[in-house]
């Protein structure tokens, strides 16, 4: 039996061959494909405070800023005039300054041409290497098996609180829209690009989320200013308007917030992937 | 190396639009299942019974080749991830049928909400949106349902005591149930009619649709009525399951 094709499965299919139709693809000579990671401005210099609707800023008021961003980036490949493949782990600081130009991930020698397809994958490595960060944050991400540790402040009207959350979950990002073109003898770069206000973001399905950080704030049950994910794990996030999960059997705010960990890779800038937790 | 097999693409291509790749489409006839929807025991030990529930939904669409998997639409709707969900839950496959348009869903009232139409195949989910009652849906401006998404009339049962309670809430425009079982096969030549399930019970889990709501702290004036207004910590529970395909489904009509 045929299965049905559909208008969007040929418009897929379609968009794949041109694209591999390409007269770049045919370029001849090698030069240089480059891959960065980068956090942007909200995580090397925070999030700034802002009121409901603002763009750019935490939309209650708060101010988050970084101190530590760490993550782990590995089995990197890169696809296109031909097929670049880094499956090392290493760990970077995506706090520390960039001047914007993101952390160097790796460059290869590479066919010129055009690389429009990327994936990688973000998860704990029990042995990484040094990306960016230091030693000592290295063998943290090692010992606890973290693939993301985020450290930082939370700022409003004279109150801050700290928090310091390491996750396990381990992502793939696949298919990532990515535009480097290798000239004969030039450099090409991708740049894999991580969204931390998606941790703040108030849902996980919506098309219009919120930044915020006032519920979060209000997990400091002990008071003593920090707030832990045991602390976030007793929020119980059902009887809530915002922090909607769908189908997932997810009813606190530390699950909700491993499952929005999920959801902070991108591709240059505001590109597109797929991404899946793996099981 | 490219040429060829672009050149393949384009034999392969020049087929596409051929007869030959024309599935069969069937019409699907959608009605509400009419079984009383029962009791369920909640975690805070309330019996509770729904009398009727009401919910409007937009455009069903008939899934075939999802995985066990719950699909979900990322923030900014473009970054499409994969959460684990629960056996019998399949998602991420492609809609090959449908039935657009709007409805009020009337549990256990019945009736017909449409015909809708697939391709010959083996369907495995359904996914459906949400809406707000208008005078468009026959909904009068009265009827607590008008402006709302869901309105619920019930009675809850414990140690003796007994409320009768409604509760209204609204879901995001955007929200859709992904993956609501849906075993199908259709045929051509054999117009199925499906119908659409509410459940009080997640039949996998044993969760309840009303799990964390205590009617009698809600029942401020002891009278044994409650309302549960929408957005409200009790309706936003309800609310929640209802964005959940644990307590949807469909069944072939024999």
């Amino acid at each position: 039996m045929r299965r049905p094709k559909t208008g969007l499965t040929w418009a897929l299919a379609l968009a794949a061959i041109a694209a591999g139709c390409d007269d770049d693809d045919d370029a001849a000579g090698a030069g240089t494909l480059a891959v960065d990671v980068y956090g942007e401005a909200f995580i090397e210099e925070g999030i700034p405070a802002g009121a409901p609707g603002c763009d750019g800023c935490v939309e209650d008021g708060w101010a988050v800023t970084f101190d530590r961003f760490l993550i782990v980036v590995q089995d990197i490949e890169v696809r296109g005039a031909e097929t670049v493949r880094a499956p090392e782990a290493r760990v970077f600081d995506l706090a520390r300054p960039s001047s914007g130009a993101g952390h160097p991930v790796f460059d290869r020698a590479a066919a010129a041409g055009t690389y429009d397809a990327l994936d990688y994958r973000v998860a704990p490595s029990r042995e990484p290497a040094v990306g960016n960060a230091t030693t000592d944050d290295v063998a943290l991400m090692a010992a606890e098996g973290y693939s993301l540790y985020v450290e930082g402040r939370a700022e409003k009207d004279g109150t801050t609180l700290t928090f310091n959350w390491g996750f396990d979950t381990d992502t793939r990002y696949t298919a990532c829209e990515t535009g480097a073109q290798v000239a004969d003898g030039g450099t090409g770069r991708s740049q894999l690009t991580i969204h931390a206000d998606h941790l703040l973001y108030d849902d996980l399905d919506s098309e219009t989320p919120q930044v915020v950080f006032g519920l979060i704030a209000s997990a400091d049950a002990d008071g003593d200013g920090a707030i832990t994910p045991a602390e976030l794990a007793a929020v119980d996030i059902t009887g809530e308007t915002r922090y909607q999960v769908g189908s997932r059997d997810i009813t606190d705010l530390w699950g909700f917030l491993a499952a929005q960990s999920h959801t902070l890779g991108h591709i240059d800038g505001e590109g597109h992937c797929d991404f899946q937790p793996a099981e | 190396m490219r040429a060829p097999m672009c050149l393949a693409a384009l034999v392969a291509c020049a087929a596409c639009g051929g007869e030959d790749d024309e599935a069969a489409r069937v019409p699907v006839q959608v009605v509400v299942a009419e079984a009383p929807l029962g009791t369920a025991t909640t975690d805070l030990g309330y019996a509770v019974t729904v009398e009727q529930a009401r919910l409007v939904v937009v455009d069903l669409a008939f899934t075939q080749g999802g995985e066990m998997h719950a699909s979900t639409v990322g923030p900014l709707g473009w970054l499409v991830g994969v959460a684990h969900a629960h056996p019998g839950h399949t998602a991420g496959g492609e809609p090959t049928g449908e039935l657009p348009g709007r409805y009020v869903v009337r549990w256990p009232d019945g009736g017909a909400l449409g015909e809708g139409v697939a391709f010959v195949g083996r369907y495995d989910g359904a996914d459906f949106g949400f809406g707000r009652a208008g005078a468009g849906d026959g909904v009068m401006s009265d009827d607590p349902l008008f402006g709302h998404t869901a309105h619920i009339r019930g009675a809850a049962e414990k140690n003796g005591r007994r409320w009768t309670f409604q509760l209204i809430l609204d879901q995001d425009d955007e929200r859709r149930v992904v993956g609501a079982p849906l075993p199908l096969q259709v045929t051509e030549g054999a117009p199925p009619t499906v119908a659409f399930h509410l459940y009080l019970v997640d039949p996998i889990e044993g969760d309840t649709l009303f799990d964390g709501v205590d009617f009698a702290a809600l029942d401020a004036d002891g009278d044994g009525d409650v309302t549960l207004p929408a957005g409200e910590s009790a309706s936003n529970r309800v609310r929640r399951g209802l964005q959940s395909h644990e307590h949807f489904g469909f069944s072939e009509r024999k």
